[in-house]
């Protein structure tokens, strides 16, 4: 028998001949020679092929558990591990002390490198723009960053190995709190990072105490700027990057609230209730103390309501009343960055709205245009929002007509939910001419506007239906007059005011929605308003905004009376067309 | 043909088994060194907790820190372990959380799920003429300054007593109460007017259990009972 034995049974021997019925053998032994032959040479090279793959899959098994090993101790020890010489290579270390924190890093010999120390301005967005420096030197170092607090005050210092080569220090009163929130960009395992680009160590924020009961801290929303300790490392000669005054979604904010960095901003809600109004959100610092939870902090709301000529009401964008019918919803408003629709005829989310063309060339403003679909009557209103860094507690109005919109005769700016934050007081002008003084603001009791309703009785009065006063006009007149140092202009302002010094004191009714609860600082409204118009003589009087506001007993919504009585629940500022002159609103603190 | 085939499978082979070969070899080289320098958790018993001494290293220590006694340990967590910790100072027992006129602070961890290995941390930091006690573990931590009274600069005088020296592992069950460090006096407390004070020692402990056995471990801590095991029975 033949050594090779075949394995593609079945078939004949090779040594039995094979002839085919019309005697034609080579046809078969040509499809014999195609058949595979497995003898002991090919057992030992199936064996030898098996063998030494075998300690491939067992070092593949064993590299990885390997590898995590390696990393969990590598988080204990203290080297760091050098993957690309080009480039930047560090590591946090493992700190013995919450007050100090370390990091190794490698930086490359061509490197122009600095280390920075900031400790104020510290935001989420940028780098401070005021800091102390010194160059970083190339290869492998460390630098411990150290914040503490003594007797004389607080001290931040930056050690390179063992010299102290930068350091801040702060009197005592220099911030009032005694917990802080860090975040930095350097990972534990040893990572690689752009020396071309900024690395911040450490950004620790300093939180504030709540201004009323001092038992909680409060954390800063982003892109307010705080005290702390800010740690980082920057290409030498690069411009130093300031973080804009205002804030789009595209500056990478979450949401979709827009305005200033560090003040009042407006958000764009799609929200059932929301759709066709102005959502407001205060400055932090005019509700000091207030939970802020999440990113749709808007307690204030403005619906905007064109006056066609001829009509006898004004519309409303938003809807009145809750329905049945889906397809009500409300009026959608469109952002744009500018006033001209045509150019950019598909509505635009917010987050693509274009800084360079919302802020444009001064730094110090930006527009924005509010563009409301067509009303029923044909009325389209493009609504100017106007944003001045030198006054981030504030907005500005400036109402214009869309082309083709019906003739407008007024729009009514109308403020919504106003009863959370307690106002119960206009300031009112004595009217006394003689001197400035005599002439200062007084306060007014929301209760004298009504003189017909006994506010002691509404005050404890259980309501089982929600109460809306009537509106009350408060004289042009009758509000202090300010001067604007830039125009030197005359304006009137309507300030409101409350009367709760610490609403955390309040005791609120048992399960009123959170929503209607306040604990922030008190804190006030402002209209700035324009009084002429741009028009003198009989004109003056036709083209002059009136102001009216109103009370609410209960909460909007509710059948919940507000704590102490009833308190202004809207303001209704009416700006007969055309508008030249914006009105500006504002939420301020009024501690 | 399947000659050529087998043999160009044998020597791809040989080939892989080289390189792999390496790699794993400098692997386990690093491996070793790091485990003879910082000590590496096993965990035979994935249900138990399992505590191992790291190593303190010198070079840890910042500048600017006058003297440091560091003790850190790496602790494995088995699953929904969700481990806490509480730290107390002031007089305390040498056998229990209870503290009698002294403060304590706690920390609590993520619910974790997955077992999880988390480092802890006491270091006695002397910085400024101060000494400043700070516990962590994971990522939380918490520090205060140390009293006079405890006598951190004559640490040889105390009574030390980590649950594992570094390169050590010690196992537990999840119900336990982990004592992971304790320092204290060697002698039992006194007054004002030098009256001893029965089984409290001037010191800091920083204990860590399982968020399962919090509500017992809170009420052995407040004294309401003897010992632990009496509330899980």
């Amino acid at each position: 028998m033949n050594q090779a034995s075949q394995i593609n049974a079945p078939g004949p021997q090779d040594d039995q001949p094979i002839t085919d019925a019309d005697g034609s053998g080579a046809e078969t032994n040509r499809k014999q020679q195609t058949r595979l032959r497995f003898g002991l040479l090919e057992l030992l090279l199936l064996i030898a092929a098996v063998a030494s793959w075998l300690p491939v899959w067992i070092a593949r098994q064993e590299i990885p558990k390997l590898k995590a090993e390696i990393e969990t101790m590598r988080l204990s020890s203290l080297e760091l591990i050098v993957t690309d010489t080009a480039q930047l290579n560090a590591r946090i270390l493992p700190s013995i002390s919450s007050d100090v924190s370390s990091w190794k890093y490698f930086a490359p010999d061509d490197a122009a490198l600095d280390l920075r120390l900031a400790t104020q301005g510290i935001n989420s967005l940028e780098p401070p723009s005021e800091f102390e420096s010194c160059a970083l030197p190339t290869g492998e170092h460390t630098v411990h960053v150290e914040f503490k607090s003594d007797a004389k005050g607080y001290h931040a210092l930056v050690y390179l190995d063992d010299d102290l080569v930068l350091q801040q220090h702060h009197p005592k009163d220099w911030v009032k709190s005694g917990s802080s929130s860090s975040s930095g960009g350097v990972s534990a395992q040893s990572s690689v990072y752009p020396v071309g680009e900024t690395l911040t160590l450490v950004n620790r924020k300093i939180s504030q105490w709540h201004p009323l009961h001092g038992r909680n801290t409060l954390t800063m929303p982003v892109g307010y700027d705080g005290k702390g300790t800010c740690v980082w490392i920057a290409p030498r000669h690069d411009a130093v990057e300031v973080a804009s005054n205002f804030q789009l979604k595209t500056n990478g904010f979450a949401g979709s609230a827009f305005g200033h960095r560090q003040g009042m901003r407006v958000q764009h809600l799609q929200a059932k209730g929301r759709i066709g109004l102005l959502s407001i959100e205060p400055s932090w610092y005019a509700t000091l103390g207030e939970n802020r939870w999440g990113s749709n902090y808007t307690p204030v709301a403005i619906s905007v309501r064109p006056l066609v000529a001829g009509a006898a009401q004004p519309e409303v964008p938003e809807l009145q009343a809750p329905t049945d019918v889906p397809s009500e919803t409300g009026l959608t408003i469109t952002i744009r960055e500018t006033l001209d629709e045509s150019a950019d005829a598909k509505p635009r989310p917010p987050s693509s709205l274009s800084p360079v063309d919302a802020i444009g060339d001064d730094p110090m403003t930006m527009h924005l245009f509010a563009h409301y679909p067509a009303f029923a009557s044909g009325a389209k209103p493009i609504v100017e929002i106007l944003f001045d860094a030198k006054h981030p507690n504030r907005i500005g109005f400036l109402p214009h007509a869309a082309p083709g919109s019906a003739e407008m005769e007024a729009i009514e700016f109308v403020t919504q939910f106003d009863a959370k934050f307690l106002w119960r007081q206009v300031e009112l002008s004595s009217g006394d001419k003689e001197s400035a003084e005599a002439d200062a603001p007084h306060l007014v009791p929301l209760a004298n506007f009504y003189p017909e309703h006994d506010f002691r009785n509404l005050a404890t009065a259980e309501q089982t239906e929600p109460m809306e006063l009537p509106w009350q006009t408060v004289s042009l007149d009758e509000l202090p007059q300010v001067q604007s140092v830039q125009d030197e202009r005359n304006r009137r302002q309507l300030t409101l005011r409350t009367d709760v010094k610490d609403s955390t004191k309040l005791t609120f009714p048992l399960g009123l929605p959170q929503q209607w609860e306040y604990e922030g600082v008190p804190n006030l409204q402002r209209w700035v308003l324009p009084v002429s118009q741009g028009v003198t003589g009989d004109q003056q009087a036709a083209k002059r905004p009136t102001v009216e506001v109103r009370a609410v007993v209960n909460y909007p919504g509710t059948q919940f009376a507000t704590p102490g009585g009833p308190v202004i629940g809207n303001v209704r500022i009416t700006l007969p067309m055309p508008v030249t002159e914006p009105v500006w609103y504002e939420i301020i603190s009024d501690m | 043909m399947i000659r050529l085939v087998l043999a160009g499978c044998a020597l791809i082979g040989f080939g892989f088994t080289i390189h792999y070969n390496l790699q794993r070899f400098h692997l386990q080289r690093v491996h070793q060194e790091l485990n003879d320098r910082v000590g590496l958790l096993k965990i035979d018993d994935p249900k138990q907790v399992a505590v191992m001494g790291i190593p303190f290293l010198p070079e840890e220590i910042p500048p600017g820190v006058q003297k440091a006694h560091v003790w850190k340990f790496r602790v494995y967590c088995p699953s929904k372990f969700d481990g806490r910790s509480r730290t107390y100072r002031g007089l305390i027992r040498p056998d229990s959380p209870y503290s009698a006129g002294g403060s304590s602070g706690g920390l609590f961890g993520g619910g974790n799920q997955e077992p999880e290995e988390i480092t802890s941390m006491v270091s006695m930091v002397k910085s400024d003429g101060q000494w400043t006690i700070c516990y962590r573990q994971g990522g939380g931590s918490s520090s205060f300054s140390a009293s006079d009274e405890l006598g951190l600069d004559d640490i040889n005088e105390l009574l030390v007593e980590p649950i594992v020296e570094p390169g050590q592992t010690r196992v537990f069950n999840v119900n336990e109460a982990i004592c992971l460090f304790r320092i204290r006096h060697k002698e039992e407390a006194v007054d004002r007017s030098g009256k001893p004070q029965p089984g409290l020692y001037q010191g800091f402990a920083a204990y860590l259990f399982s968020q399962q056995i919090e509500q017992p471990f809170d009420d052995w801590a407040k004294g309401n009972i003897e010992t632990l095991e009496e509330a899980l029975r």
